[in-house]
């Protein structure tokens, strides 16, 4: 017994000693981007999908957005605009997408494109009644 | 087991797991390259050029006897005012389908570079401003261009019609052409381009008419862009390289590229930020950017042009900004009644940013491969060498129009060499069957 639990121990040192030297290798990840994303505005539960998996490069493609109040209701009838681009290289979209409702909650943005790589912002005003938010996704290629 | 056979055992499991360890450290540390660095070149080996997009809007793109007639019609110096202006004047084969000229001379001088036709049935738009949406609108525009062919559509239609070869061929692709001969129904001259002849007799024909000879015209352009989708850049040294490293074979890898090369290389996928732009195996993104390129009266003025009064000075070229505008009007865009397309298929048209503030003085970024053989650069060949290119995109001067997308970069001197070191492996025999990069037979 005392035996087997020394051999374990040791099983388990020289694994520790392995799995510290492959984390030193440095292998870098590649990012995968994710197609569905929700995120939380002042007012809003905002979430997209792409229709285009995985997120393409380069590639004209479309989104569903989808508005929730923050206690889970559908926000329907609002008007939605996007905008975006990648600050650190001072521009904006590519392309000029545009937002058309579809039902319960959910807009299709239609024409967005990420021509490069890098870091991109998009953002959608939403705007209901007098209530006017905004939420920004980031996208990294 | 006992307890010193499984230690041993345990010692031989770790030297095993070290050895793998090392093995794939020893594997970065002789490439050079990370696994991530080496993904990304994957990406940009002509190995991995996808096939050639269709283009819903000229259903006789990829037809094997529209490419034939394209390639006679590339060549024809009798679609020109003057007989001696061909596409193939200003896209020579042997200069990597440029012609060496800061600005491009037809039967006048244009106002920009003419771009490399190799790989470009890749790109949504075309011409340095992207004013065309598609290749066979492209092809039209500089043969009605008053600076390049000078022509126009009812004399390139009536080529086709009294050309026997031209006409069997054009008829096998397109179907049988209408009776021309009547030259009061159609005039010899006549097109739509502001010269006031050709304009009187083009608005004095029927509408039916006209949409007769635009057809041909159309057809002409669908042809010579069937042609043009054959010339695709073929494996150049750092394809090679990328190939070698694939396989590991790392000593026949470090044959291909010289040391300069390979850093070169490293600084065009990393600090250099070259591949932002320049991705894909075709080494551009095909997108529009405001790069701050010199406006070309400052690099090379002309001797009169001091004692042109302000007023009349020649503006600075806008780029996209009007490149954008022309391409929405155009009746030859992907939405017009002369594209094959469905209203579907035309989504950059119909997304394309028309922003002023972000289309004011971009350019169409180019591909690199062959960049070698295309000098001189930018739009309107303001830079005579890489060289020079290189040192522009590291001082990021300011934009003669519009801003600048460009960040700094500050790669030191001998950077600088390694990056244009590394251009010179991009150039590579274009994979095109020989007889299309020969003047055809008659």
């Amino acid at each position: 017994m005392v035996y087997m639990n020394t051999v374990k121990q040791c099983s388990k040192k020289y694994l520790m000693i392995f799995l510290l030297c492959f984390s030193f290798n440095g292998s870098a990840s590649n990012q995968t981007q994710s197609t569905t994303t929700t995120i939380d505005s002042a007012h809003y539960r905002v979430s997209y999908k792409s229709r285009v998996e995985p997120l393409p490069l380069n590639q004209i493609h479309s989104w569903v957005l989808h508005i929730d109040t923050l206690d889970g209701q559908a926000v329907e009838k609002a008007r939605v605009s996007v905008y975006g681009g990648m600050p650190a290289h001072k521009h904006g979209l590519p392309t000029e997408p545009v937002v058309s409702e579809l039902s319960r909650g959910d807009y299709l943005v239609e024409g967005l494109k990420f021509s490069m790589s890098g870091d991109w912002e998009i953002w959608f005003n939403i705007r209901t009644g007098n209530i006017t938010d905004k939420v920004k996704f980031n996208i990294t290629f | 087991m006992n307890f010193k056979t499984s230690l041993k055992f345990n010692k031989n499991i770790f030297y095993l797991l070290l050895w793998v360890f090392i093995f794939s450290l020893q594997a970065t540390q002789v490439t050079g390259w990370s696994d991530a660095e080496l993904t990304m070149l994957r990406l940009q080996s002509i190995k991995n050029l996808p096939e050639l997009p269709p283009d819903p809007s000229n259903k006789y793109a990829d037809n094997a006897d529209a490419a034939r007639l394209g390639h006679k019609l590339f060549f024809d110096k009798r679609l020109s005012s003057n007989g001696k202006v061909a596409c193939v004047s200003c896209h020579q084969v042997a200069k990597n389908f440029t012609d060496g000229l800061a600005k491009s001379k037809g039967i006048g001088e244009t106002g920009r570079s003419a771009p490399s036709i190799v790989g470009i049935a890749y790109s949504p738009w075309f011409f340095w401003d992207g004013r065309s949406d598609s290749l066979w609108s492209q092809a039209l525009g500089p043969l009605e261009s008053g600076v390049e062919h000078g022509g126009n559509r009812s004399q390139f239609a009536k080529i086709i019609y009294n050309d026997l070869g031209y006409k069997k061929m054009y008829e096998k692709v397109f179907g049988i052409l209408p009776d021309l001969s009547d030259i009061k129904r159609f005039p010899d001259n006549a097109a739509p381009i502001g010269i006031r002849k050709s304009d009187e007799d083009w608005y004095a024909m029927s509408e039916e008419d006209r949409k007769i000879i635009t057809r041909i015209y159309v057809n002409i352009g669908k042809s010579i862009a069937a042609y043009e989708r054959l010339i695709i850049p073929g494996p150049a040294r750092f394809d090679n390289y990328v190939d070698a490293l694939e396989k590991n074979e790392l000593a026949r890898a470090n044959k291909i590229l010289s040391v300069d090369e390979v850093a070169g290389l490293k600084l065009f996928i990393g600090k250099a930020m070259c591949v932002t732009c320049h991705q894909g195996p075709l080494f551009t993104h095909h997108g529009f950017h405001n790069t701050g390129a010199p406006d070309p009266a400052s690099i090379r003025p002309k001797i009169t042009i001091k004692y042109i009064a302000k007023k009349n000075k020649p503006s600075i070229d806008q780029g996209r900004f009007k490149g954008i505008l022309l391409a929405l009007k155009s009746e030859f865009n992907c939405l017009g009644e002369y594209s094959d397309a469905a209203e579907g298929d035309c989504s950059e048209l119909k997304f394309a940013n028309k922003k002023r503030d972000e289309t004011l003085g971009a350019f169409k970024v180019p591909t690199l491969r062959n960049i070698v053989e295309t000098s001189p650069y930018m739009h309107a060949g303001q830079l005579d060498n890489l060289k020079e290119v290189i040192k522009h995109y590291n001082t990021i001067p300011v934009a003669p129009i519009g801003h600048t997308d460009l960040l700094a970069v500050k790669l030191s001197d001998k950077e600088l060499k390694q990056v244009e070191s590394f251009l010179h492996s991009l150039s590579g025999p274009l994979a095109v069957a020989p007889e299309f990069l020969r003047t055809p037979d008659s």
